[in-house]
């Protein structure tokens, strides 16, 4: 398998496009990424991207209108995992030797509200029972607190952390620093869980260009190599109990990689809600079982060492276009990498992790599918 | 105009054992895999265990259960008008099932035993009422 690199990154900034048409924004950001790549549009052989309920063909939809129709293109649907799933897809080729260079998109325009399960999964029986995503977290938050201790003032200071690192990210939906009060006083979702804690709906964009060897070596120290791309997918295994397919997922992808948790100093996961954030140190073996709520307690310290988890505001500041997230986490992780990230910069930031988990099915404990992305400098 | 024709309709087909579930007092039903003994909720018909459906038949499972987790839903999925509550409850077969839950809020507290009511859960805007399940605390079920 030949080394894999990150060329370029680009994205919209997330928010709001009620009258910018999709492909438009997608094509915003693939453009962006290939002139951070300073390659030529001749160079990608292939592209692929990520969405969730976009309709036909986006990836085709999207080059067409960048000027860049005409390649190799394969269109990913696995949820909130959907441009993530994509990446693992390009990685591949490129580690096989079919392509030296290719183009990942991510890209979703979405309701305001709650996601509806039941349209997004026909006749979903959770869903027709009333479970929404909030509410899944919610219960989780249940459990955690039975078992370990946990307030609502430890939910919403990760609410805070965030919106002070989206504050300082230029393409955050969210900019405002937030206090626990403010957090605490926002409507309520599904006890403990209230709005401020839950992520918001986004429209949005990101792409990467990766690429081998022959492109990175002219870019020198700024490319960034993704070490391991690992893609897992959830199992019914009866009681809702660990390991979880996002811990499987993690184990794996560090044993491939060769690259421990305790070297990993800034990540990006899918933190839809502030608990979801705190199992996420956890399941992802940041720290051991029942250690998340002190690492929030301590401002990110565990004792012997200190990561920043969602240095870009995760997905409550930044916003989450559901198949825009997991390119976007990548964006994010190498700017961090590079040492471009402005004034939310991780000083000395030389090991990167990117997770993305999309789908809950009835009957399955894990969520559908997992993605873990290790990336170095 | 002649008032609408309200249709019951279960919320899936295969989750309630056999009988009138509008009349009579249906159980919920999983599938067993006879090979590992595992028990599962809903039915499926290959053992994601054992990668076979050749063991595994329907079961019966019990109606009543314990809380082990629970949320009161502010924020209803969009078929519901009004707030409920959520629970993951612990059925003996070894089935953890999200639920909804009813009762006195100071009663919907992780241990509480809680018995299974079958009833319509929603209406559709075709006419259909959909009839689910909830789990009640033991003191609101022997009202």
């Amino acid at each position: 398998m030949r080394h894999v690199y990150v060329l370029g990154v680009g994205m919209v900034p997330f928010g709001r496009y009620p009258n910018t048409p999709v492909e438009d924004l997608g094509a915003e950001a693939v453009l962006a990424a290939l002139g951070d790549a300073g390659i030529p549009a001749t160079a990608l052989a292939a592209a692929y991207c990520g969405h969730v309920s976009q309709g036909m063909t986006l990836g085709e939809r999207i080059l067409d209108r960048a000027g860049l129709a005409g390649i190799p293109t394969t269109n990913v649907e696995n949820a909130c995992a959907s441009s993530s799933t994509a990446l693992n897809a390009a990685w591949l080729a490129v580690a096989a030797g079919q392509y030296d260079a290719v183009v990942v998109m991510g890209a979703e325009k979405m309701r305001r509200g709650l996601l509806p399960l039941t349209r997004l999964a026909e006749g979903d029986l959770e869903g027709l029972l009333g479970k929404t995503i909030p509410s899944l977290s919610a219960l989780f938050a249940s459990r955690y607190a039975a078992e370990y201790g946990l307030t609502s003032e430890d939910l919403a200071a990760v609410a805070v952390k965030n919106s002070r690192h989206a504050a300082h990210n230029p393409y955050a939906q969210y900019r405002r620093p937030l206090t626990v009060d403010e957090v605490l006083a926002s409507p309520m979702i599904s006890t403990p869980l209230t709005q401020l804690m839950c992520c918001p709906t986004s429209d949005g964009a990101s792409a990467v260009v990766v690429g081998s060897g022959r492109y990175a070596r002219r870019q020198r120290s700024r490319a960034v190599r993704i070490v391991r791309s690992h893609l897992q997918g959830g199992v019914c295994i009866g009681t809702r109990s660990t390991p979880n397919v996002t811990a499987r997922a993690a184990r794996q992808a560090y044993e491939l990689a060769g690259i421990g948790p305790e070297d990993v100093d800034v990540a990006e996961g899918l933190d839809y809600t502030t608990m979801a954030e705190i199992l996420l140190y956890e399941d992802l073996g940041l720290v051991g079982p029942g250690e998340g709520v002190k690492v929030v307690r301590n401002g990110g310290q565990t004792g012997r060492r200190r990561f920043v988890f969602s240095p870009g505001g995760g997905l409550l500041g930044r916003g989450h276009p559901l198949g825009a997230t997991g390119v976007a986490q990548v964006a994010e992780i190498v700017w961090q990498l590079r040492g471009e990230a402005g004034e939310r910069q991780v000083p000395g930031a030389r090991v990167g992790l990117t997770h993305a988990a999309g789908g809950v099915i009835t009957g399955v404990d894990d969520e559908a599918s997992v993605t873990v992305h290790l990336l170095a400098r | 105009m002649a008032d609408a024709v309200i249709v019951d309709v279960p919320i899936k087909e295969d989750v309630f054992t056999p009988g009138d579930f509008r009349t009579e007092a249906v159980s919920l039903r999983g599938s067993r895999c006879s090979r590992c003994e595992e028990t599962f909720f809903p039915p499926r018909r290959f053992c994601p265990r054992c990668h076979d459906g050749a063991a595994m038949g329907g079961v019966t499972l019990s109606r009543r259960g314990r809380i082990c987790a629970v949320t009161h839903v502010a924020r209803p999925a969009a078929a519901y008008k009004q707030a409920y509550s959520l629970a993951l409850v612990d059925l003996p077969e070894g089935v953890r099932l999200l639920t909804q839950v009813a009762g006195p809020a100071d009663a919907l507290v992780l241990g509480a035993e809680v018995d299974l009511v079958v009833e319509p859960l929603f209406e559709t805007p075709d006419g259909q009422r959909v009839w689910g399940y909830r789990f009640v605390t033991f003191d609101s079920a022997s009202r």
